[in-house]
């Protein structure tokens, strides 16, 4: 297909009616990408055909709105009873805290016995013991910190920007997503800290569904990251706000935040 | 009533993809009456009109995942599926069945359905919006746009040399973008 043929056939409109088969469409498509005006165009004779469509709006009886509703829900009764069970979301491992918590039963084990073998240096033990409990701690949250920059930093991390929807203007949220981890990182942004037993449960959209890929608490000035670590593999995110422990499905009027697709 | 949460239409379509019961009473509210207008336009018969609709919206519980924003406006997805159920009913068997019975003032209409192609004029209710389009616009993009047409089916059906219809068509639209859009 070539511009030309674009441009005077009825390729455009049967695109923009959904009538093409797959193969042309793609072309259109391509052709469209290649020609803004062309695309402006396009949108614009597709706006003007809604607002033409809207001309012609008409109620239907009121019988008609159960009738479907009623279908609705047994089609959902039916998902229930077919569905796969729930993706698991693995919970986060802190190796780091785990090696800190190790090295911090040596140390008090350690102060222990030396407590036991000579009262006269109780005290400096108590030293060491804390001495040993601080380090341990640090050395904690530095690697801590040190994986989650490394995290950052992988070539396969993409920044996720989370953009507000018209009911919850001018919040936002970044969300770091590492593909090849299926870890996701999230930074709070100006999200405020709930105390109204609700809890942000983030969504991740694969093949299509949204799944929760858990819930996380906003803290009043706070920089640090979160982290999710799931199995998912999302083309976009969304962030709404649900009862602590979070819902099955998100609750429309309750989606904040949504990406753009990733 | 649920059309009364005030959503966008990306947290709607985000939450009917999860095939959320409240979600689906949003879309109904929403967009019943475009999604039956449209079929009803087409079908121009009630009872036929509300088993497409509710055809219709099983149709998107069960496709909403193919739907892609960066291709289409939710609006025009919707429609296309509206559209598409319609022109299934009056190619069905029951339809024309349903037409044979009518009584005798229909009779035109009814040997009209049987060929398939003459219905199209013939249930397009061309006295409506008369001030936006010229009658001969009006009847080019609603063989089109509520048909399916394409334009060679068009220059066929009203004996009109291709070029012509490619014109009119052309104006047609312009007519449309000027008067929503406030384009040409």
């Amino acid at each position: 297909m070539t511009l030309e043929e674009l441009k005077n056939g009825d390729q455009l409109n049967l695109y923009l009616m959904g009538l093409l088969p797959e193969q042309e469409a793609l072309e259109v498509e391509n052709l469209l990408i290649n020609n803004p005006e062309l695309l402006i165009e396009s949108k614009d004779t597709e706006d003007a055909l809604l607002g033409y469509a809207n001309e012609f709006r008409q109620t239907p009886p009121p019988s008609l709105k159960s009738k479907i509703m009623g279908e609705i829900e047994t089609l959902n009764q039916a998902n229930i009873v077919t569905q796969k069970a729930p993706i698991e979301i693995k919970k986060s491992f802190n190796w780091y805290s785990i090696a800190a918590s190790v090295l911090l039963c040596v140390s008090v084990g350690l102060g222990y016995t030396l407590v036991q073998k000579n009262a006269r240096i109780d005290d400096l033990t108590a030293k060491i013991v804390a001495n040993d409990l601080q380090l341990a701690e640090n050395n904690s949250t530095t690697a801590s910190y040190r994986e989650t920059l490394n995290s950052l930093y992988q070539n396969d991390v993409q920044q996720v920007k989370l953009k507000s929807t018209d009911t919850a203007k001018n919040v936002f949220a970044t969300f770091f997503y590492n593909k090849s981890k299926k870890q996701l990182l999230i930074h709070q942004g100006n999200l405020e800290e709930r105390r109204d037993g609700m809890q942000y449960q983030v969504w991740a959209l694969i093949d299509g569904k949204p799944i929760s890929a858990g819930v996380f608490d906003a803290a009043s000035d706070s920089d640090s990251l979160k982290v999710i670590k799931t199995d998912l593999n999302a083309q976009l995110f969304a962030v709404s706000i649900e009862k602590r422990g979070g819902a099955e499905t998100p609750t429309p009027e309750r989606i904040i935040l949504i990406s753009g697709r990733i | 009533m649920k059309d009364k949460i005030e959503i966008t239409e990306e947290q709607l379509v985000f939450a009917l993809r999860s095939k959320s019961t409240v979600a689906f009473e949003i879309l109904y509210d929403r967009y019943s009456a475009l999604i039956y207008g449209i079929i009803n336009k087409i079908v121009n018969n009630t009872e036929f009109a509300e088993d497409a609709t509710q055809e219709t919206f099983i149709k998107i519980y069960n496709n909403i995942e193919k739907f892609d924003a960066t291709k289409a406006r939710f609006a025009t997805w919707l429609i296309n599926i509206a559209r598409n159920t319609a022109l299934d009913v009056i190619k069905s068997k029951n339809y024309n069945h349903s037409a044979k019975n009518q009584n005798v003032e229909d009779v035109v209409n009814t040997v009209d359905r049987q060929k398939q192609t003459q219905v199209a004029v013939d249930t397009i209710d061309v006295k409506k919006h008369v001030g936006l389009l010229e009658p001969d616009l009006q009847l080019l993009v609603e063989l089109f746009y509520f048909k399916a047409y394409t334009q060679q089916d068009i220059a066929d059906e009203l004996n009109m040399p291709l070029g012509t219809v490619k014109t009119k068509m052309r104006k047609a639209l312009e007519v449309l973008r000027k008067h929503y859009l406030d384009k040409p």
